[in-house]
């Protein structure tokens, strides 16, 4: 007969990796032997709020727990553990899908079980190493970016790290690195004191930071949820933050680190954005399951979903008259809030009250948008917002009539990310390819470009290995 | 009834005594097989000549991509014998090139070198020339991410391929949009998933190595080539490719052909060809599959091991293209001696061929009565009478088998037969038709079947139609269809027997076919439209087609453009504006060099004279599909054009072959054989044809609600009739342009139906049936139950059957009548009856 797989062979060869054969009197590493088995063939459904057969892997103490079918360890008797039972054999029952374990694995299982089934402390699996390069290789596409209330100053979100350059784009900008590998929304609070910055770590974990501005120091750093937090703000009165959560729901951030983390459910997928009215009694949010919603912060229940577009939503901004939303479907649509929400108890249970009005008595369209929109910014004076995505203009508009006020062509696409200073003279656009750029408005001259942090010069073109 | 006892004494007809007669046909099909695999190959066969290294000569440009070597020679008795994990390697200049002991070549610098390959005593050499370029080349995107994401599974139709994508994150189904799936890669959500400056926290690959939860498992091995490629192309900065890149080409797989023992295991190679003429090894980057699993079985890196004897094909797709390597799995057999290849007709020559190299003897001829029953119920949906039974067997001419033909060809029911086919194919239903555009063009198909009208004279007629029911018969065609998309798919599955549905909508998952494709044929027929024929007024469904000459051509919603009309095949013919489109097209379809008419005409008769296609489904015909026996069908096909695409032509050729003549009667080596036509294999009589042979036998009409009295079965305009039986036994309502809407499968209903229903009871006990008026005429029991068997079985009763039913009727003591009728029940209750054998 021929050899068993032999390019199986001819992959482990070359890459050095070997399931070899385990000396019986070496002693068993879980951390380095057993938790990659564990991690590999296992752990994508015993892990995360239910896990499989209610079984988590995540935790020593839950390992030796078990889940519903009983302990899976009986130390030193690998014969009477679950686990071998359940993966050895003929024809084991897990993994369900795929091949089974190896003999070489389950071996090493089974030898781990007869010395005793140790859990030593492993870093837990959601920590992962978070780089940020003192010099880049590539420039960081700038996913967020703020302006200061006094106008003076730029924050930009760049992958893990925010950086504040000043608005005239002279001097050293200021580096802050968090522990989020993304960063996907910056802002500067009311006072101009604090910048926040939230994103978190793709499928690990969602993370807030507060940083004071004026030396720099990180002041609040939350973790929440199981994947990265997208869009939001401070509220009105700078005591808490609301943003987006991959599961669907708006985390209501108290900046008093003592002070409870609410939750708040409304969407059926990610919500990539949330804007506070002025009054700071209500939320309009945008998500990825296309609706637009609006929510009582009071009660953390939905007043009434206003719209739900063709496609995937990736921005909303208010000022309170008007809810501004858009996202894929490259539309642009105002929603009147008092016309939207006639008859909805704002105090009340909130989900009870049947709105009387029709969509188009509230509905305000703006104008058709070039291309997707990525990003809506409002200005500080809550009367003008800028909108960008994947086409390459910036357009200006005034909320109160839907005019286009300005716009911006010939920008590098796509653009990421889009701010305005206080009363609207200033734009900000950070783009994918790295660059900030700032225009004067409402005459569109452009005052710098820029990549805010270092990047080696030359490598970008070089070829790789 | 007094079955009971039936049962317990004769032979042949009481299945449904003994249980389930579909599990007896299954049984019968699978049980000897296990005779067959039984001792285990020799270690170390007997080879001859030399050494076979693939590829015999190879040019390393790329540092990346390594080549790998496969090694074979030929056993005395045609077999190939993988010896590449038996094979030592040497390469004479290390400097040069290095190979590892399992035959992959890797460059080291520019030059050129040899290597020696050893194994079994023989030897071969390999000439590698390595010419690297001067700056090493970067990752690409479209030539290393994309294929891994295709052979992760990351774009199948039920992960990230699925037109909604998976968990937020969309992929083009099978890897169909390079251009789509960068842009969602690194830019969709801020670039989530990708990160250039701290590649491995990537999500990329984090959610596939299983570091981070994933719905879709752990997929990928850290550290395996796959895992590499992707690391290395997000290290270099996760950029898209160059415009001036090479692109691919074409696939190509080794080997080809192999002729292999069974527990056997051979590797294959697969190697992509790009624009700039380079070659590259790409089995580990490509996906496989097996057509038939129990013959043989392949590994994710292509090894394939056979199985059980048969044939199958290996398909090996990359970057949506398909290459397949034919599989022929033989015990090496000593003793066999090839059968003669006739020369006297073609489908005997390429079937005797293929079952040579197959080492099957195919079965003996057919006895006379068997062949008689079989041809004229293939042929005209009619089982002989004992008069016409009794002329034939008792003919002592030797070509009256061939005389039979021509008889059958110019009977009434011949054209029943073939113009309720062409009826199915073409959907003539009152369901969207009114009654008098059905019956004219069902009158326009007996007509074209009764003066045998060429084929390519029928499309085109049947594709030119136009105006009401009284204008031309043949605008049926167009009447029936809801829109111009059902149109092109009908057209193309009758005529082309080609699928285009998947196209529609993306990429054909299993075929090279594409939305400009599928918009190209669509705008041969967007100017067709119907409206109301105001000249039927109150007569339902009275539509009139009309072509708008102006009509533009219809938009590819991919591009957003109008896609020109464009050949199945890709060429896009120079139309003048304000033409009907569609002489364009038949004038393509029936051109003598058309690749799909003939072929899937051929094919599709083919299949009404056996249990099966060439091709199967017949219309399916895609190159992961390929035909049992291709030199056959393209004979076959190569004829028909040549006899100028004459039905009643290619119909003698196929029931005059040996082939169609076979017995069912299997011998040793060819009882596990169901692909080759090595034996005939039986199947269920058609809904229509049961009904009539049952008339026939019993001598009671059926009278059909919703058809003209006297109409038998097959004369029925279409479905819109009441009758449980034709329901029950498969008759297609005529809603699909597929072969397969018509059900020829067997379930417990009909055995039920047999058993209970008043199809049978009532007829075999009927006082003007035949059996009463055998009963009465034939006082003899013995010539009475000749008869019954005539009638029934188109045979006589065998001596052990006599006896049988002597003891049988004797038991019934005088109740003579009862015992008749009892008797024929069980007779037509038998599989014989319901089977082609």
């Amino acid at each position: 007969m021929m050899s068993a797989p032999r390019l199986a062979i001819v992959l482990c060869s070359l890459v050095g990796f070997s399931a070899g054969a385990v000396s019986a009197a070496e002693p068993i590493s879980y951390r380095r032997q057993v938790w990659p088995i564990l991690k590999r063939h296992c752990w994508s459904c015993h892990s995360g709020k239910k896990p499989g057969g209610r079984l988590s892997l995540t935790t020593a103490e839950a390992i030796q727990r078990g889940g519903e079918s009983g302990r899976l360890l009986v130390p030193g008797k690998p014969e009477e553990s679950l686990l071998i039972e359940i993966t050895g054999g003929n024809e084991p029952s897990m993994p369900p899908k795929g091949p089974p374990l190896s003999s070489a694995k389950i071996e090493i299982l089974r030898r781990w079980i007869v010395q005793g089934a140790e859990v030593d402390k492993i870093a837990p699996p959601g920590e992962a190493r978070i780089v940020i390069p003192r010099e880049y290789t590539f420039p960081p596409a700038i996913t967020s970016t703020a302006f200061s209330p006094d106008g003076s100053r730029i924050a930009c979100a760049c992958r893990s790290e925010v950086v504040v350059v000043q608005a005239d784009g002279k001097g050293l900008p200021l580096r802050l690195p968090t522990r989020s590998d993304l960063i996907n929304h910056v802002e500067f609070s009311a006072d101009g004191k604090f910048l926040l910055a939230a994103g978190g770590t793709p499928s690990r974990y969602g993370e807030v930071c507060v940083f004071a501005v004026a030396d720099g120091k990180q002041v609040l750093a939350r973790r929440v949820g199981n994947d990265t937090l997208f869009r939001g703000g401070f509220s009105p009165d700078g005591t808490r933050v609301a943003l987006g959560g991959a599961d669907g729901a708006v985390y209501v951030i108290p900046l008093d680190a003592k002070a409870k983390v609410r939750r708040f459910e409304l969407h059926s997928d990610w919500v990539v954005d949330v804007a506070w009215t002025p009054d700071g009694k209500k939320l309009v949010t945008a998500g990825r399951d296309k609706a637009t919603k609006v929510a009582s912060v009071e009660t953390g229940k939905l007043l009434r979903t206003v719209d739900s577009s063709k496609e995937r939503m990736s921005s909303v901004v208010t000022d309170g008259v008007f809810a501004v939303s858009a996202g894929k479907a490259r539309t642009l649509i105002g929603y009147q809030l008092d016309v939207a929400l006639q008859n909805v108890s704002v105090t009340g249970a909130g989900n009870g009250a049947k709105p009387i009005t029709r969509r188009d008595q509230y509905t305000k369209n703006f104008e058709g948008q070039p291309g997707e929109v990525i990003d809506i910014a409002l200005s500080g004076n809550r009367k003008s917002i800028a909108v960008a995505g994947l086409s390459t203009e910036v357009r200006i508009y005034s909320i109160a009539d839907r005019k286009r006020t300005a716009i911006a062509t010939g920008v590098r696409a796509p653009v990421f990310s889009v701010a305005l200073n206080g009363d609207a003279t200033l734009l900000a656009v950070g783009g994918q390819d790295g660059q900030l750029e700032v225009y004067r408005l409402p005459k569109v001259q452009r005052v710098f470009s820029r990549i805010p942090v270092p990047v080696r010069k030359s490598v970008a073109g070089k070829p790789g290995r | 009834m007094n079955s009971s006892k039936l049962s317990d004494t004769t032979g042949t007809a009481l299945i449904f005594h003994r249980g389930s007669w579909l599990s007896i046909l299954l049984l019968s099909m699978l049980l000897p097989s296990g005779s067959l695999q039984a001792e285990s190959p020799d270690e170390s066969p007997g080879l001859i000549g030399q050494l076979t290294v693939e590829p015999s000569s190879v040019e390393l440009t790329h540092r990346r991509r390594p080549h790998s070597l496969i090694v074979s020679a030929r056993t005395p008795l045609g077999q190939t014998v993988d010896l590449t994990g038996r094979a030592s390697f040497r390469c004479a200049d290390e400097q040069v090139a290095r190979v590892s002991a399992l035959g992959l070549i890797e460059p080291i610098a520019n030059g050129t070198t040899r290597i020696e390959v050893q194994s079994q005593g023989l030897f071969a050499l390999v000439v590698v020339t390595v010419k690297l370029p001067a700056e090493p080349r970067r990752h690409s995107f479209r030539d290393d991410v994309m294929p891994v994401l295709s052979k992760s599974g990351c774009n199948q139709g039920s992960c990230h391929g699925y037109s909604l994508g998976k968990n937020g994150f969309k992929l083009s189904l099978r890897g169909s949009d390079p251009v789509a799936d960068f842009q969602s890669l690194t830019a969709e959500f801020f670039g989530r998933r990708i990160n250039q400056h701290n590649p491995t926290a990537s999500l990329l690959l984090t959610k596939p190595l299983g570091e981070v939860p994933h719905k879709g498992g752990a997929l990928i091995e850290p550290g395996s080539l796959r895992h590499r490629l992707m690391l290395g192309w997000i290290r270099e900065g996760a950029r898209p490719d160059e415009k001036d890149a090479a692109s691919f080409r074409s696939l190509s797989i080794y080997p080809r052909r192999v002729v292999i023992g069974p527990r056997r295991q051979q590797q294959l190679q697969v190697v992509a060809h790009y624009s700039d003429g380079s070659r590259r090894d790409v089995t580990r980057l490509t996906t496989f599959s097996v057509n038939t699993q129990k013959i043989a079985t392949v590994t994710d890196e292509g090894l394939v091991s056979a199985e059980m004897l048969g044939e199958t094909a290996v398909s090996a797709r990359f970057e949506r293209t398909f290459a397949t390597a034919e599989f022929l799995v033989l015990e090496p057999r000593e003793d066999f001696e090839p059968t003669p290849v006739p020369s006297d007709n073609l489908v005997d020559r390429f079937i005797t061929r293929k079952l040579n190299a197959l080492n099957i003897k195919p079965s003996a001829i057919a006895d006379d009565a068997t062949y008689l029953r079989r041809l004229s119920i293939d042929l005209a949906g009619i089982q002989p009478t004992p008069e016409e039974l009794h002329a034939f067997v008792s003919d002592s001419d030797p070509a009256k088998r061939a005389k039979m033909i021509e008889t059958l060809f110019s009977r009434s029911e011949f054209v029943d037969q073939w113009s309720l086919k062409w009826g199915d194919l073409l959907q003539n239903s009152r369901g969207k038709l009114s009654d008098p555009a059905v019956f004219t063009f069902r009158e326009w198909l007996r007509g074209a079947v009764e003066s045998n009208l060429p084929l390519d004279e029928f499309a085109r007629q049947v594709l030119l139609g136009r105006g009401g029911a009284s204008d031309s018969p043949t605008a049926a065609f167009f009447a029936v269809s809801n829109d111009t998309h059902d149109t092109l798919q009908r057209t193309t599955q009758v005529f082309c027997g080609v699928r285009m549905l998947c196209a529609r909508c993306h990429p054909h998952p299993f075929e090279n076919w594409t939305q400009a494709d599928y918009y190209g044929l669509f705008s041969f027929f967007n100017q067709v439209g119907t409206k109301t024929d105001a000249r039927l007024p109150g007569v339902r469904n009275a539509k009139a087609v009309v072509i708008n000459l102006k009509t533009g051509f219809g938009l590819n919603p991919r591009s957003g453009q109008p896609q020109p009309p464009r050949f199945l095949g890709g060429t896009e013919p120079k139309l003048a504006a304000g033409v009907d489109r569609r002489e364009s097209y038949a004038r393509w379809l029936t051109s003598k060099d058309n690749p799909f008419f003939a072929r899937s005409l051929a094919n599709r008769i083919w299949s009404y004279f056996f249990h099966r296609g060439i091709i199967d489904p017949v219309d399916d015909l895609r190159s992961t599909n390929p035909p049992v026996n291709p030199e056959l069908l393209d004979s076959l096909a190569a004829d028909f054009v040549a006899g100028g695409y004459d039905m009643r032509r290619l119909m003698r050729t196929i029931v005059q072959s040996r082939t169609y003549q076979r017995s069912s009667q299997a011998n040793a080596t060819n009882v596990h054989d169901d692909a080759n036509f090595s034996r005939f294999v039986p199947r269920r009589l058609p809904a229509e044809t049961l009904l009539d042979c049952l008339v026939q036998a019993t001598g009671v009409p059926e009278a059909f609600g919703g058809a003209p009295a006297g109409f038998t079965a097959k004369q029925l305009p279409d479905a819109n009739i009441q009758s449980d039986f034709l329901k029950l036994f498969g008759k297609p309502q005529r809603m699909e342009a597929c072969e397969c809407e018509r059900d020829t499968g067997s379930n417990m209903l009909q055995a039920l139906h047999f058993i209970n229903g008043k199809s049978i009871i009532s007829r075999v006990s009927s006082p003007a049936g035949r059996v009463a008026t055998l009963v009465k005429a034939e006082k003899n029991n013995a010539k009475l139950v000749e008869k019954l068997y005539l009638w029934s079985l188109c045979r006589r009763p065998t001596v052990k059957e006599q006896e049988v039913s002597a003891a049988f009727f004797k038991s019934y003591a005088d109740k003579r009548l009862e015992a008749a009728q009892d008797f024929m029940w069980a007779l037509l209750n038998s599989r014989e009856f319901m089977l082609v054998q």
